[in-house]
């Protein structure tokens, strides 16, 4: 068993370093996706692997106290699910991708999903699971909406792999029509789909990820509510998200006011740069009532 | 005598790389059948096709070379009413292999002026069925043009020397897929209805674009040409109030010197605010220019002037010419086995022969027997029984006496010609050893199976 969780995780390396290289070589002019699509799918399925020997390994029978509630399974108290986390995000932004890149004919984008995948999945698993303290000792509650916070996480959670997926759709729009715009028309561009349907793809994400965070957030303040949990507005899980969604917002604003183009994905970039700086910093560096 | 079958099929004729246009404009064919009259009544030549396209004006014979260049060089004479001193020395005359090969790669675009168009097989196409029809078109062409049409389609399939655009309307019309997409969605504005204007809309036409303005200073030319393409045509002074409308702007008014472009940044800017969050895409084919090069600076605009498309073109081209060598490499090859099969063709063909008249010999035989048979008044059945052991009794003793010769005679190889002409001599008379095409033509078919039961063994009858 032990083994497997050194080989299985350097299986997942090496899939998504195969299939960055390989989509990455498609805008070089290679006409073949084959090989790095198999070797994405690789990396994605020993990432699943992965992630259920995690879990599985940290199943726990004998109750784990969290704010008065007695949990049993898997064991989200007592180690950070940071990386747990982020390995959700990746699978779901690499399968996402596998699944319809055939479908609406944006294969070419690869070249952008399989280094985030890689991104991901190094940042999830080589990164040291650090213990984390509960902040703040919570009164026990009677009653615990275990729903409330499912789909508190769940929005969340689909939140960011939307927005994700938008950022390495903002990356191509950005190549794109900076290439245009140098009146070039090269191998990338061929390879990539219009800048009309990219944009269109990023509008749907963008859309469906805002309003995912938003209710993500909303249902975790409901949560918060029904537990009667204490919530202070210093918390820096709550300002770094405030801070995601204000930058969202703005780009929410901006297209409404007919912005497109490189201006609303360079915004796409600043939101997906802020979700992975307040992710870290959350976690690593700052105090939190959440878990991750 | 026998003949060399690799030096039966020439080319004759003039390219855009030998002569101008202004000395191959001369020799334009306009009616291909009369000339092919005139190609197969030279003597040695039994078989002609004519290729006459913009590019080239070639003659693509069958027959015995050498004493004909002079009779091919009168037909030239013919077309262009022209001396042949004036043009022999522009002519060339290719024979055997490079004749093939020649072929091969025109059929492939491999000598076009434009390396890689796609014309150039439908004009071929279009020569063969002339020369089907004109009857000119025998055994060996019917061989050579679709194996050049073979080689076409491999030559595209298996590499990228189709691809890209190489003119500037192409350039254009691939970049505007690049921002759009889908060009049935897009509205298209062309301001000027002249040459350059309806070369470009036939482009987007071709394209897709169906919603299209007109614009020009006269408005019954932009009209005429709205009529063609079911577009709008309205008159220039209009321009303001149609470009917010249009996702592609294609400038294409020759306007004097010294005139202000016909669409300024300001005017674009204007455009942006009734179409907001819609980038315009503006392709500029005037010259002087049609736009103000400060629209290039706008956020959703996208400006090309022909400059900028002819670097695409030719940063295309040079994409092309590396296709070039992986396509010469695949007509290579391709000329080699033709060039392969046309060596064992005459070989073929005397075995072919052969054996059919060992069949015609087989069936007259049982024919005689079974007649003298039929006087011993045996039952249909037991006729039936006889006949068929008859044929097989004479099938199996050919098959059996010639199975060694043949085998041997195969084995020789096509370039043993005193084989070949033992081979004639022992079995096939001397005055049929050139049979007539249409005979040859007729019969293959049905020899194809005879061979098959000759040479593979009528033992297995036995």
């Amino acid at each position: 068993m032990e083994g497997l969780f050194h080989i299985i995780p350097i299986l997942a390396l090496i899939g998504y370093s195969c299939a960055t290289v390989d989509y990455l070589r498609v805008y070089g002019g290679s006409h073949s996706l084959r090989r790095g699509r198999a070797c994405l799918w690789v990396g994605l399925v020993a990432q699943v692997i992965f992630l259920v020997l995690e879990l599985l390994g940290s199943y726990r029978t004998e109750p784990v106290d969290f704010i008065g509630v007695d949990f049993v399974g898997v064991d989200f108290v007592s180690r950070s699910r940071f990386p747990i986390s982020l390995s959700l995000v990746g699978i779901v932004v690499v399968g996402a991708f596998l699944l319809f890149e055939r479908r609406f004919r944006f294969s070419s984008l690869g070249g952008i999903i399989a280094p985030i995948g890689l991104f991901l999945f190094v940042l999830a698993s080589f990164v040291f699971h650090i213990g984390r303290e509960v902040s703040q000792a919570q009164d026990k509650v009677s009653v615990l909406s275990e729903t409330l916070l499912y789909f508190h996480i769940g929005g969340t959670l689909l939140a960011n792999v939307c927005l994700v997926l938008s950022f390495a759709v903002s990356v191509a729009v950005i190549l794109h029509e900076v290439l245009l715009k140098r009146r070039q028309l090269t191998f990338i561009q061929r390879k990539l789909p219009s800048l009309f349907q990219l944009e269109r793809i990023n509008g749907y994400l963008v859309n469906s990820g805002f309003l995912l965070m938003v209710l993500g957030i909303g249902v975790g303040f409901l949560f918060a509510l029904v537990s009667g949990m204490h919530i202070s507005l210093l918390d820096a899980r709550l300002q770094w998200s405030a801070a995601t969604l204000v930058v969202y917002s703005l780009l929410m604003f901006a297209r409404s006011r007919g912005w497109r183009g490189r201006r609303v994905a360079w915004l796409g970039v600043a939101g997906f740069v802020m979700l992975i700086a307040s992710s870290l910093t959350v976690n690593y560096w700052a105090n939190t009532f959440h878990l991750y | 005598m026998f003949l060399d079958p690799s030096q039966k099929i020439s080319v004759h004729g003039m390219n855009h790389a030998v002569a101008e246009l202004a000395v191959r404009e001369a020799f334009a064919v306009g009616h291909a059948g009369s000339v092919l009259q005139k190609i197969i009544e030279i003597p040695g030549i039994s078989e002609g096709a004519v290729v006459s396209t913009c590019n080239r004006v070639e003659l693509i014979t069958v027959g015995v070379n050498g004493n004909c260049i002079p009779d091919i060089e009168l037909v030239f004479s013919e077309i262009s009413k022209l001396p042949v001193r004036a043009f022999s020395k522009t002519l060339y005359h290719l024979h055997g292999k490079a004749a093939v090969s020649h072929v091969f790669r025109v059929a492939s675009g491999l000598d076009s002026l434009v390396v890689g168009e796609p014309q150039i097989l439908g004009q071929l196409k279009e020569a063969y069925r002339m020369a089907q029809e004109g009857g000119a078109a025998k055994r060996l062409l019917n061989r050579l043009l679709p194996a050049s049409f073979h080689v076409a389609k491999a030559v595209r399939s298996r590499t990228k020397i189709g691809h890209h655009a190489v003119s500037v309307c192409f350039a254009a019309r691939e970049l505007a897929r690049e921002i759009f997409g889908d060009l049935s969605q897009a509205t298209l504005m062309v301001i000027g209805a002249g040459e350059v204007g309806t070369l470009a809309l036939k482009h987007f036409y071709s394209a897709g674009v169906r919603k299209i303005f007109l614009l020009n200073k006269t408005l019954a030319n932009a009209q005429d040409l709205a009529s063609t393409c079911g577009g709008v045509a309205a008159d220039l002074a209009d321009l303001p109030l149609y470009l917010p409308r249009a996702d592609i702007v294609l400038g294409a008014s020759a306007l004097p010197v010294g005139v202000p472009p016909l669409v300024s940044e300001k005017d674009v800017t204007v455009s942006f605010r009734a179409r907001p969050g819609k980038p315009q895409f503006f392709i500029d084919l005037g010259v002087p220019r049609n736009f103000s090069s400060a629209i290039a600076d706008l956020s959703d605009a996208f400006l090309y002037n022909i400059d900028d498309l002819e670097a695409v073109v030719q940063k295309n081209l040079g994409g092309r010419i590396l296709e070039v060598r992986r396509a010469e490499f695949i007509v290579e090859e391709e000329v080699d086995k033709f060039m392969n099969w046309l060596e064992r063709e005459p070989q073929q063909r005397d075995i072919r022969l052969l054996v059919e008249r060992c069949e015609q010999h087989r069936e007259h035989e049982v024919r005689k027997t079974l007649h003298r048979i039929r006087q011993a008044n045996l039952s249909d059945q037991q006729l039936n029984v006889v006949q068929a052991a008859l044929g097989d009794l004479c099938g199996g003793l050919l098959a059996k006496t010639l199975h060694q010769p043949l085998s041997f005679y195969k084995s020789l190889g096509a370039e043993d010609s005193q084989a070949r002409e033992w081979f004639q001599r022992c079995f096939l008379d001397h005055s049929s050893i050139l049979p007539d095409e249409s005979n040859d033509e007729s019969s293959s078919s049905s020899s194809c199976a005879v061979e098959e039961l000759m040479v593979s063994g009528g033992a297995s009858k036995s």
